[in-house]
C-alpha cells in the first residue's frame, strides 16, 4: 500500500476530514485502524456511512491493518490511515508499517487528560507514546486543516 | 475567481464562519446581505461593489427566486463573467470552497459540478441500513 496520510483524530470522519483531508490525501481508501472502533458497532456504522464520495472506507483492528498493508493484493492502492490514539500508531510501526509522519488533528478531552491545544488533550500515557514515536524519528505535526502551519507536538510538552 | 455569498439577513456571513470552522480561513469571498427593509438599489450596489470586470464571479444565493437571487441574476444577465447559483447550504458552500482552486476550473465548470453534486448535500441516517452491502477488505 502507498501511504498518503496518517492522522490521529478520535472524531474519525467529520467535517474537516471529509472535506479537507480526504481531498488533500487524494487516497482511494480511508482505513480506520482501531480495535476500539472495530468493536463498536455504532461508531463503525457511522464512519462507514459518512465515507466521502468516491473513497472506500474500512474499519479494521490494528493487527488486520498491518496484514492488509502487507497484502500484495493492495500493493498499488493509496491509503489514508486514520487513528484514534498514538498507541495504535506505535503498534502499526512496531508491526513493520513504515509510517514517517503523523498529522495530529483531534484527541478529545477526558478525565485525567490535559488540554494542550484547542482540539488536543493528552495524558501521561499519550505523552510517553508520542516521545517514543519522536525517538523513532516520526514527524508529529499538529494541524487541524491542511493549510494551517505545522506545529511539532513535542513543543507542547 | 471570486465568490460572493448573498443572503436574506446574516446567513451569508455565518455560512462563511461555519465553513471556515471546517476548512480553515478563506480568501476572495465577499458577503452581500439583504437587510430587512433595505432598498433594492442599495442591495444592487452592494453586489456591484464586489464585481469588477477583470475577475470571474460566482454568486451563491440562498433562496431561488428570492430578492438576493433576483438582483444577482439580473446582474449576471448583463455580465458574461458572472454566474448565480441558488440554494446555499453549508455542504454546498464547502463543495464550492474545496473545488474553486482545481486546475482549469471556470465559474461555468464549478457551477456544473455543484449542480451535479446537489443530491449529495442532503442525506439521511436511513442509509445506514444498506451498510451490510459494503465491500470488506
Amino acid at each position: 500500500m502507498i501511504i498518503r496520510l496518517c492522522r490521529i483524530d478520535d472524531r474519525l470522519i467529520h467535517g474537516q476530514v471529509a472535506t479537507v483531508w480526504a481531498k488533500a490525501a487524494n487516497a482511494e481508501r480511508i482505513i480506520v485502524c482501531s480495535d476500539e472502533v472495530m468493536n463498536d458497532t455504532i461508531r463503525k456504522a457511522l464512519v462507514l456511512q459518512v465515507a466521502p464520495p468516491g473513497i472506500k472506507v474500512n474499519v479494521v483492528d490494528v493487527e488486520k491493518a498491518i496484514r492488509v498493508y502487507n497484502n500484495p493484493k493492495y500493493k498499488n492502492d493509496t491509503v489514508f490511515f486514520l487513528f484514534t490514539c498514538p498507541q495504535d500508531v506505535l503498534r502499526m510501526i512496531e508491526g513493520g508499517v513504515p509510517i514517517k509522519s503523523i498529522n495530529i488533528g483531534g484527541m478529545s478531552f477526558k478525565n485525567g487528560k490535559k488540554q494542550i491545544t484547542k482540539a488536543i488533550s493528552v495524558d501521561d500515557f499519550d505523552r510517553e507514546t508520542f516521545k517514543k514515536l519522536h525517538q523513532l524519528g516520526i514527524e508529529l505535526e499538529i494541524r487541524p486543516v491542511a493549510n494551517d502551519v505545522k506545529i511539532d507536538i513535542m513543543t507542547k510538552f | 475567481m471570486k465568490i460572493i455569498l448573498a443572503s436574506h439577513g446574516h446567513l451569508a456571513s455565518e455560512l462563511l464562519n461555519s465553513a471556515e470552522m471546517i476548512c480553515g480561513e478563506q480568501k476572495d469571498i465577499n458577503i452581500v446581505e439583504f437587510i430587512s427593509g433595505e432598498d433594492l438599489y442599495i442591495l444592487k450596489s452592494k453586489f456591484l461593489e464586489c464585481i469588477d470586470n477583470s475577475t470571474e464571479v460566482l454568486i451563491i444565493t440562498d433562496v431561488f427566486g428570492g430578492t438576493p437571487y433576483n438582483i444577482a441574476a439580473s446582474i449576471a444577465l448583463q455580465n458574461k463573467g458572472c454566474l448565480v447559483i441558488a440554494g446555499a447550504s453549508l455542504p454546498m458552500i464547502l463543495d464550492v470552497l474545496m473545488s474553486r482552486y482545481e486546475k482549469d476550473i471556470s465559474i461555468q465548470k464549478l457551477a456544473e459540478k455543484i449542480l451535479s453534486n446537489k443530491s449529495s448535500y442532503i442525506r439521511s441516517s436511513q442509509e445506514l441500513s444498506y451498510l451490510s452491502e459494503l465491500e470488506e477488505l
